[in-house]
């Protein structure tokens, strides 16, 4: 009898992973830490949903899918209770947030988007396509309606860098006097978008601008600029908002970015893992972050 | 003979293993086609021609000055996260200047003809929900087909033959961010232009 009662109290108390009092636990997830942007990204989320009374954990994927799906792994067996995520891989990581959405965590994705509508619990993104909307209508008041451009994209199968392009195209596009001579992937990399930037002015000597679908790039493709003596001829335009390039911008070396806000990305995801331990089942499945210009006029108020 | 074949077999296999497409192919497949006339049928006729939050544009900017956050409440929107919110407005003036991308009034606003490509039109009229959106590609083509629609077959109907002196009533949409207080005039994305 007395092994029958003991075994009722192992089985009502010992198989609970966590103690009835026990706070939630919140996984932070970025793609890398070796960029400042993501690291600015997952700090901020791991500081929020702390600020908010969870435990948080970062973990870095170093943009490798393989290594994201072992934290996956890792972290639902750990008993986590809600995954803050910025995914390495538009397609790739879907399979890792179901497999998260069946251990019963929710996921919100940070930042980069997911192809899939109905896995994570809710997507807060920076509105790309908005934000390059609005860099593509200062590159063609800047460039006057004609010229000859060059874009340098990001990573190939990375949503991030289709909206951005997307939207920039949305209006560029429309001006026929805008001609593209080149368009190249510089995965988001400085020296990457120097040597590419180096190569298409060798190819197209007569160009106008150049837009990169984000600020490394833009930094890189500016370096090479430079160094070809055309900084009074080629007109560059990035994307993110980071330092560097504001201060390039105020001292007219480059002329607009978008700037983005991690920090608001990172604030709203870890609230929402909040609303859900509170109840709250119901999330739109994107959320989009404002991107805002920063120009020549609008430089002061960054 | 073999070597000849397992070339051929070679070479099919190349073939068939790599596929090259445009970016803008990959995008429209990702994004699919859907016909969006209705709602932005209805977006202009009842979100912003008929909409009762459409306001004078000197009361407007008196209650953007007055207390922003109170006139973003009661009569600007914005879908998602951001400072700026987008509002409703009407007013009349004379042309000061007139190009083929903006038409500058004497009261100091300004309508944009050209680069209407933003959310602004979409957000004022408060008819789009982003729990209607499972994609941000559909709401972004959504977005762009209602302005395609205005820049291209409402406006310049309407701006046909406007010169300098002419004096103009107009409605549209604008935006506002807390650094554009104290507001001074304003920069409109026009729906209706009438002479």
């Amino acid at each position: 009898m007395k092994y029958v009662l003991a075994l009722c109290g192992l089985l009502l108390f010992g198989c609970s992973s966590k103690e009835p009092a026990e706070k939630p636990k919140i996984a932070v997830v970025i793609s890398t830490l070796n960029n400042p942007w993501f690291v600015v990204l997952g700090e901020s989320a791991v500081k929020n949903a702390e600020k908010l009374g969870y435990e948080a954990k970062l973990f870095d994927s170093q943009n490798n899918p393989a290594t994201e799906s072992d934290h996956f792994e890792n972290l639902i067996s750990s008993g986590f209770d809600a995954i803050l995520f910025n995914p390495t891989d538009a397609d790739g990581s879907i399979a890792n947030i179901l497999k998260a959405k069946e251990a019963g965590i929710p996921v919100f994705c940070m930042d980069r988007e997911v192809n899939s509508n109905d896995a994570a619990t809710s997507q807060i993104l920076s509105d790309n396509y908005t934000g390059c909307v609005a860099i593509g209508v200062e590159f063609v008041k800047q460039l006057h309606g004609k010229g000859n451009y060059v874009e340098i994209l990001g990573l190939a199968g990375d949503n991030n860098t289709y909206a951005r392009s997307n939207g920039f195209h949305t209006v560029v596009d429309k001006f026929k006097g805008l001609k593209m001579m080149g368009q190249q992937n510089g995965d988001f990399d400085r020296n990457k978008a120097m040597e590419v930037m180096e190569s298409m002015m060798q190819a197209n000597p007569d160009l106008q601008g150049v837009f990169c679908g984000n600020d490394a790039m833009a930094l890189g493709a500016y370096q090479a600029i430079q160094s070809a003596g055309k900084s009074q001829q080629i007109k560059v335009f990035g994307f993110d908002g980071a330092d560097e390039v504001v201060q390039k911008i105020k001292e007219g070396k480059i002329v607009a970015t978008g700037m983005q806000y991690p920090k608001i990305m990172a604030k709203t995801a870890a609230e929402f893992a909040v609303e859900f331990f509170k109840g709250r089942k119901d999330f739109p499945q994107h959320i989009p972050v404002a991107v805002n210009l920063v120009n020549a006029k609008t430089s002061k108020n960054f | 003979m073999k070597k000849g074949i397992g070339l051929l077999i070679l070479l099919v296999i190349l073939y068939n293993s790599v596929y090259f497409k445009k970016l803008s192919e990959r995008t429209q497949t990702r994004s699919g086609k859907i016909d969006f006339k209705a709602k932005i049928d209805s977006i202009i006729q009842k979100g912003v021609l008929e909409n009762p939050l459409m306001t004078d544009e000197i009361d407007l900017i008196k209650q953007l000055n007055n207390n922003l956050t109170i006139a973003k409440k009661d009569l600007g929107n914005r879908l998602g996260i951001g400072e700026s919110a987008y509002f409703l407005v009407k007013g009349q003036s004379t042309i000061a200047a007139i190009t083929e991308n903006e038409i500058q009034l004497a009261n100091g606003s300004m309508i944009d003809t050209q680069f209407i490509f933003g959310n602004e039109i979409r957000d004022a009229s408060r008819m789009v929900k982003l729990e209607d959106f499972k994609s941000q590609k559909d709401l972004n083509a959504l977005t762009e087909a209602l302005n395609k629609q205005v820049r291209e077959v409402i406006i310049p109907k309407e701006t046909k033959g406007l010169k300098v002196g002419d004096h103009i009533s107009y409605l549209g949409a604008c935006e506002i961010a807390p650094t554009d207080i104290p507001v001074k005039a304003l920069t409109i994305y026009p729906v209706e232009i009438k002479h």
